[in-house]
């Protein structure tokens, strides 16, 4: 599996800094109060606790996102033709920042895509009857995607619609579906 | 082997123009193989939305009419070097064009998938774009029968604003970009792999009538 030339610069600040704002968890209201217990508030102070959770999470994370870029890689190699005018470096950093950022919104299932226009086409499934679909577009000789379209639907409806440059579609999308509260399976 | 008569245009038959009985007919897409399902979303593969080749299929997303048109005819493949006349043009009422000779201009390829979209699930929704926060493009999905020489029973997936049919200025143009991603993805919502319940094209919808 060729991964090694993957662009890793995004992938751990994102999800640390996510680690960060959250402190790594987050309260259903059902839980036992651990929260006020003199053994978290000490690994709290400590923080041992903040950290051995933040490392969890992006160790889930960085699973998760490993998974998708050797999936992306084989895709890659498949659309080879369509992209040969295409600075390949500028492909893989937008598309694992891009991935980086979905995977943030806790999506139940997360496909990455290449075409042949070219462009990446991410599919995120969501448990609540909404899917999300990001496709931005590349040009020969432009370092970052020209145009970034996201279509987001609920219930099979198409609830929202955005096209612009690539990381103001993002921002756009991140307003639409913030990060969320992250489940590990376990 | 003659080629199934049912495909066939005929002199007599006339254009179906949308009627609310098609709603619950249903869209049939050939793919190259049966492994059309991707393993990470488990919905239909981007890849066989629109073909390996990179002829824009957005003004103009060729499926068609299952009813007449049975599961087993998406396996016929015209060939040849009159596929332009078969395919690519257009038939017009009143023509009664050749029928295609076996190995010369047909054959059949039964190792094609193929998925379905019920037409009333993709027909007049609505893909309402704001551009960079500022400027609003609406495309409306809509359902057109263009029948060819080899297949009465065609039908496009086209895309429609307030000025009508709508017609990218050129391909890789940002309107053309923004119907790409709404046909990817109004595909992907509703594409179902179940071969549905069907029934064939009732005739006083496709046969001239004659006026006494």
């Amino acid at each position: 599996m060729i991964i090694a030339d993957y662009q890793p610069t995004y992938f751990p600040p994102q999800e640390a800094m996510f680690c960060q704002q959250t402190g790594g968890h987050f309260r259903t209201g059902n839980e036992l109060p651990l929260y006020n217990s003199e053994l978290y508030q000490e690994l709290q102070r400590q923080n041992i606790l903040k950290n051995a959770i933040s490392d969890y999470f992006k160790q889930h994370l960085e699973k998760r996102a490993l998974k998708i870029a050797q999936s992306f890689e084989k895709k890659l190699k498949l659309h080879l033709a369509a992209f040969e005018e295409i600075d390949l470096r500028s492909v893989r950093a937008t598309s694992a920042y891009a991935t980086t950022l979905c995977l943030l919104t806790n999506p139940e299932k997360i496909g990455v895509d290449l075409t042949n226009e070219p462009s990446v086409f991410i599919t995120l499934v969501y448990p609540d009857g909404k899917n999300a679909y990001l496709e931005f577009f590349f040009e020969a000789g432009k370092t970052e995607p020209v145009q970034h379209n996201i279509i987001i639907y609920e219930h099979k409806k198409v609830a929202f619609a955005y096209s612009a440059g690539f990381l103001e579609s993002l921002k756009a999308f991140l307003v639409q579906i913030p990060p969320a509260p992250i489940e590990i399976p376990l | 082997m003659q080629y199934p008569q049912h495909l066939l245009p005929q002199s007599h038959y006339r254009l179906i123009g949308w009627a609310a009985w098609l709603e619950d007919y249903y869209l049939v897409r050939h793919t190259p193989d049966t492994d059309m399902i991707d393993p990470d979303t488990e919905m239909l593969k981007v890849d066989y939305i629109v073909p390996e080749n990179r002829t824009s299929q957005v003004r103009d997303f060729s499926t068609s009419l299952l009813g007449t048109f049975g599961r087993e005819d998406c396996f016929w493949q015209i060939v040849g070097d009159r596929k332009g006349y078969f395919l690519f043009e257009l038939w017009t009422p009143g023509e009664q064009p050749d029928e295609p000779v076996w190995q010369q201009d047909f054959q059949r390829d039964e190792s094609r998938g193929m998925f379905f979209l019920r037409i009333g699930d993709i027909v007049d929704q609505k893909v309402p774009y704001t551009i960079g926060g500022k400027e609003n493009f609406t495309a409306v999905c809509k359902v057109k029968h263009t029948p060819n020489r080899a297949n009465f029973w065609h039908f496009s997936v086209r895309w429609f604003n307030q000025d009508g049919d709508i017609y990218p200025d050129q391909r890789g143009s940002w309107i053309d970009r923004m119907l790409k991603t709404a046909i990817r993805t109004i595909i992907r919502e509703h594409a179902k792999f179940e071969a549905p319940e069907t029934q064939p094209v009732l005739q006083d919808y496709y046969i001239q009538i004659h006026e006494v």
